[in-house]
């Protein structure tokens, strides 16, 4: 069955009113979850697998569809509204959508999320559509070598997000590549860093530290500064409250570069939507005419990161339905459900299931559809919560974190965690030391750890490895230029503002 | 046509400073700090048998680290530009800050002893009635609500077990 007829078949199985239903049901829940901080796609799908498990296979994959598209969509609303990051792929929502609510554009932000996440969406499932036997054999051509090599270039991104201080950026990296290295050695099974703490035995918990560090630390500083209630401006007239067509302009190119970029990073297993948001914005700022505003609030720096966000959830499906590889948390849990209904994930799934895959895809259209219909006029809705007076609203703020870190693994270590995370992240904007990189280089460490050490043992510690693969060689090179590019930038500005012709 | 040197920031000489001795001195944190960890690093073993043991990743991160503090120091010391904006709090603020800080701390302690809501509800009763002096019914109120709303959320649809302590809630 080629792609196109599969699809159209697809499209005639979800487009029954019970599958309708179903998609729905799953955006609205996995909005209203991923709205919560430590429940992210993961934990959302997870929650209601026992439900899905009992409808027909069709049904309960359609509906844990429109669940990771709905979650993604919930966690960048609270990014955007109150600096919380919803899960890790959310945290560089946060830089430039918080931002733009305090300028009192919550809502263009908001929209220009829901549609920049519908348009990215609808790119990945038509990759997935299309491209699924030619990705998934690029894919394997990845090992440990490439491996690092991409997440490699993916930390040098963090140079464009150091603002001023280069050095100051590396060490947040550094450090927070240190807090990955807390627990258990994965591969010796030594543990790290633990201080006896049994409860770091697994690391420390990355919802404490985003939300210590975005969440509490925003909190703090605004505390300190006596914010009032006047900390947001929330336009009232509606047509302020979305995005304007300049807005649709100006984040057109931002939207398509993330659409493309998040469905290849999606493809590799492992990679995950947090390199897909973080390279996406690092690649928007390098290549804006106006970086220097990247982190003021502009509508590019919201865009990008959430349309490869929204994109990588078709890249993702790729190495799972092709392969049966699954490419992140969210996906071993479909793999999971894929196997409870007696499917095999793998090159003959859609030989021998297409009456199920085919649906699953078709129903990803739909639920991209499903996520604007709900959530765009929900949006001056989700604004209005920024009318609350600041005073009302940062209290609810901090138990809504605290509740949301207890959560994760119901230990009130990870609690002690985020007080301390809080002060660490107020401390860090008071000395502007930039947080980004330290919250990013957490999540990426142990792939970097990972795969450095496999490739040195492949290659008999030898590390020529990463230079004699093609594609490890292009990664290593592309990371190199990204370290040397604010070189080049720095000087321009410093000749443009050390001179000055007098006449 | 004669060129004229601005300055790259232009701000005053002695906000300059002070951003330059700040900077110093975290350097030198860092570097200390680098040092600490580099110790404890080498103990875990950095090659395992021939190959790349479980300190042999943190022992390069926190030489690295080690390496940036001690860049940082010189480069300030040698008079570069201290990057960036710092903000100063001021006294009243800082105490702020800190009051608000040691309360979150305090209901994180009190939260197994006592329940979760109960915690809750000090920390926010405190803040609005205390910190921020609004002292309305409609304060008391919310500040009330809001907890327990949370509470009634978490441990009913989303059924996460939230510690319940000596009141049961």
């Amino acid at each position: 069955m080629d792609a196109l007829q599969g699809l159209g078949q697809g499209l005639a199985e979800a487009l029954t009113l019970t599958n309708l239903f179903w998609v729905f049901v799953g955006v609205a829940a996995g909005t209203l979850v991923g709205v919560l901080p430590g429940l992210g796609p993961p934990s959302t799908i997870a929650i209601l697998l026992p439900l899905a498990i009992h409808l027909p296979p069709a049904a309960g994959l359609i509906m844990m569809s429109g669940i990771y598209y709905g979650a993604k969509y919930g966690g960048s609303t609270t990014s955007i509204l109150l600096n919380i990051p919803g899960e890790s792929a959310s945290v560089v929502t946060c830089i430039d959508g918080y931002a733009m609510a305090k300028k009192g554009r919550a809502g263009p932000a908001l929209g220009i999320a829901a549609i920049g996440s519908f348009v990215a969406g609808t790119v990945g499932v038509v990759g997935l559509t299309f491209l699924a036997p030619v990705i998934a054999d690029l894919a394997l051509h990845f090992g440990p070598p490439e491996y690092f090599a991409l997440m490699t270039f993916a930390l040098t991104t963090v140079v464009l997000l150091s603002g001023e201080s280069i050095v100051k950026g590396f060490i947040s990296t550094i450090l927070g590549l240190l807090l990955a290295t807390v627990g258990l050695d994965i591969i010796s099974g030594r543990s790290r860093f633990t201080f006896g703490r049994i409860e770091l035995v697994d690391g420390v918990e990355f919802i404490a530290l985003s939300i210590g560090i975005y969440a509490i630390a925003e909190v703090l500083v605004n505390v300190e500064k006596q914010a009032g209630a006047d900390l947001f401006k929330v336009p009232r007239k509606l047509k302020e409250l979305l995005p304007s067509k300049q807005d649709l302009l100006d984040s057109r190119f931002a939207i398509a570069q993330g659409s493309i970029l998040g469905f290849f990073i999606g493809v590799l297993p492992g990679a995950g939507s947090t390199v897909a948001s973080f390279l996406s914005y690092g690649v928007e700022k390098r290549f804006s005419k106006h970086p220097e505003l990247f982190g003021t609030g502009v509508i590019e720096g919201v865009a990008a990161p959430e349309a490869a966000n929204n994109s990588e959830t078709g890249g993702s499906m790729i190495p799972l339905l092709s392969l049966g590889i699954p490419g992140s948390s969210t996906t071993a849990i479909l793999l999971g459900a894929l196997i409870l209904y007696g499917l095999r994930p793998g090159p003959l799934l859609f030989r021998e299931h297409a009456e199920v895959v085919w649906p699953v895809i078709a129903s990803m259209y739909i639920g991209n559809v499903a996520l604007l219909i709900l959530n765009l006029p929900l949006v001056p809705v989700f604004a209005s919560i920024l009318r609350v007076p600041y005073f009302f609203l940062y209290p609810g703020i901090i138990i809504v974190s605290i509740v949301g870190t207890y959560s994760v693994n119901q230990q009130i270590f990870d609690v002690w965690l985020l007080v301390l995370f809080g002060l660490l992240g107020y401390v860090m904007r008071k000395l502007d030391m930039p947080a980004a990189p330290l919250v990013l280089a957490f999540v990426l460490g142990p792939l970097v750890e990972k795969n450095l050490r496999r490739s040195m043992v492949l290659s008999d510690n030898s590390l020529e490895i990463f230079f004699s693969r093609p594609l490890s060689l292009v990664l290593l090179m592309l990371a190199a230029l990204t370290l040397m590019s604010p070189l080049f930038s720095r000087g321009r500005k410093l000749r443009k503002e050390v001179l000055e012709v007098d006449e | 046509m004669a060129y004229r040197i601005v300055g790259t920031a232009g701000r005053p000489d002695d906000w300059g400073d002070t951003l330059r001795r700040i900077d110093i001195g975290i350097g030198g944190l860092v570097a200390g700090f680098g040092l600490f960890l580099l110790r404890q690093a080498l103990g875990l073993g950095f090659l395992d048998r021939g190959s790349p043991g479980p300190g042999f990743w943190p022992a390069l991160l926190s030489g690295a680290l080690v390496v940036l503090g001690l860049v940082l120091v010189v480069s300030r010391l040698a008079g570069g530009p201290a990057g960036g904006d710092f903000d100063p709090p001021s006294r009243s603020g800082l105490r702020r800050v800190l009051g608000v800080w040691i309360l979150v701390l305090a209901s994180t302690l009190l939260m197994e002893p006592v329940g979760f809501t109960v915690a809750m509800v000090l920390l926010s009763v405190v803040i609005v009635l205390v910190v921020e002096r609004k002292r309305s019914v409609f304060a008391l109120v919310a500040a009330v609500a809001l907890p327990v709303g949370v509470y009634w959320l978490f441990s009913g649809p989303l059924q996460v077990s939230l510690p319940t302590g000596l009141f049961g809630y």
